[in-house]
């Protein structure tokens, strides 16, 4: 769902960098609030680099295809760290393989940012219902949730971004039926995303706890305080 | 210990999916060739995702040098992704076309000089009846020569990558001078006649370079990841 430069607007694109601008702002403040914003800094790089070649791996969904997202496994593993990453992520897809584009940078980001952020806060909601007691199905119940909103949050943006800027030289019913249609083609991935959200973060939580953002440890009240301990075995 | 498995695991799992998917990045490969029909220079365009679907029924918007906003001409490719159109000669300059299909589409930019009528050749003085491919492109890296039909629908081998050639049409008995032009990289046909066509400087990536390329990046992220890891323990 990369837009590539020369599709839309100046305008659009203006706006998705001050949008983009916020969410990175927004993130870094929140981040910031951390005891040591450094801690989190080699699980959002690995991320960054799954994020960056995630895009390459397509998926046939005839008579298209598509590929994977990943901006709610980002958005439940990473958090804040999210936004951040996808914006380097999108830079070095865009400058080195022309996937998406320069221009676009800031519609694209704000495009994946802003539905990772809403993945993190939609997985995190697992805590109201566990109180911090690994269950894996709560826990992967959650995690499917940020997976599977987390594409159509994309799909959803993308398509209200796409619609409003065909130009009038287009022939306008034609493209919004393949845009809708590649929106169609999407509802695969989001049950792929969903499962591997699922899947990874429940294995993280069973192999490697403390990997999964901040506060939430088994059976542990005060948990950002026993973080940094338990990374150091 | 544990952090490092961690980070050797991902590292591991990163390369794997890097070799799955190098080759299939998303995005549009779009080509042209010029060609001399009845003495008329058309061009045509021809464009697949570069994960090798035909872009059919795309839309092409076309720009002269002297109109940049409103198309000269619009148009829809046929169902093998394919658009011929046949540029004001008496308009030289940089002509842009666009090719767009469910907000994802490239652009690219061909060069007119007015002459091509004369560079290019007519079917009478340069008839061509084999395929040939410059000798001397296939030593060049990041250009891969192949024979091409003009109503050929195979994608490319790898994205970025380019072909020149030179052969003649099977259906039309034009001579051919075949260009191709790869995420909006510029090849100009200067001089080339059938059988003697040019071979361009490429702007585009081989799959090694894909590789390399993707490589280096990956272990930009992983080299941060292990350069915090280490500050971390420290």
């Amino acid at each position: 769902m990369h837009i590539p430069d020369g599709v839309l607007p100046a305008t659009m694109c203006i706006a998705g960098y001050a949008v983009t601008a916020a969410g990175t702002a927004y993130s870094l403040r929140q981040i910031g609030k951390k005891a040591d914003p450094r801690e989190s800094l080699p699980k959002a790089s690995l991320f960054t680099a799954a994020f960056f070649v995630a895009s390459w791996i397509h998926i046939p969904v005839p008579p298209t295809s598509v590929h994977l997202l990943l901006v709610g496994l980002m958005g439940a593993v990473l958090g804040y760290y999210a936004f951040p990453a996808i914006l380097i992520g999108l830079f070095f897809q865009a400058v080195m393989f022309q996937h998406g584009g320069l221009t676009t940078l800031g519609v694209n980001t704000m495009m994946f940012g802003i539905p990772a952020l809403a993945a993190y806060q939609i997985f995190r909601l697992h805590k109201a219902i566990a109180k911090n007691h690994f269950q894996p199905g709560v826990f992967g119940f959650f995690g499917f949730l940020a997976g599977f909103l987390g594409v159509l949050m994309v799909v959803l943006i993308a398509v209200a971004i796409l619609l409003p800027s065909i130009p009038a030289y287009m022939d306008a019913a034609a493209e919004r039926t393949a845009i809708l249609a590649i929106a169609l083609a999407h509802v695969p991935i989001m049950f792929i995303e969903g499962f591997l959200t699922a899947g990874v973060v429940t294995f993280l939580w069973r192999v490697k706890p403390e990997v999964l953002e901040e506060d939430v440890r088994p059976d542990d009240p005060t948990p950002q305080q026993s973080i940094p301990a338990v990374a150091e075995g | 210990m544990n952090r490092k498995i961690w980070l050797i695991l991902s590292f591991a799992l990163i390369g794997v999916l890097s070799i799955i998917g190098t080759a299939r990045a998303h995005g549009v490969v779009i080509e042209h060739r010029m060609y001399v029909e009845n003495g008329a220079v058309k061009i045509e365009i021809h464009a697949d995702f570069d994960s090798g679907e035909v872009m059919s029924d795309a839309q092409v918007a076309i720009f002269a040098p002297n109109d940049l906003i409103n198309p000269w001409q619009t148009g829809k490719m046929d169902e093998a992704g394919n658009y011929t159109f046949e540029p004001d000669l008496f308009i030289p300059g940089t002509w842009d076309v666009q090719v767009r299909k469910a907000g994802h589409g490239d652009m690219i930019h061909i060069k007119i000089t007015g002459d091509e009528a004369k560079t290019l050749g007519t079917e009478s003085e340069h008839p061509v009846t084999e395929t040939k491919a410059p000798e001397t492109s296939s030593a060049q890296p990041g250009i891969a020569v192949q024979p091409l039909a003009p109503d050929t629908t195979k994608p490319l081998e790898s994205p970025g990558s380019i072909a020149v050639g030179a052969g003649q049409a099977t259906d039309r008995n034009a001579p051919l001078v075949q260009i191709i032009v790869n995420d909006g990289s510029v090849l100009v046909s200067e001089g080339g006649t059938a059988g003697t066509a040019p071979v361009s400087v490429s702007a585009g990536y081989s799959t090694t370079q894909i590789i390399v390329m993707a490589a280096c990046v990956i272990w930009g992220f992983v080299g941060t990841a292990l350069f915090f890891a280490r500050k971390g323990r420290n």
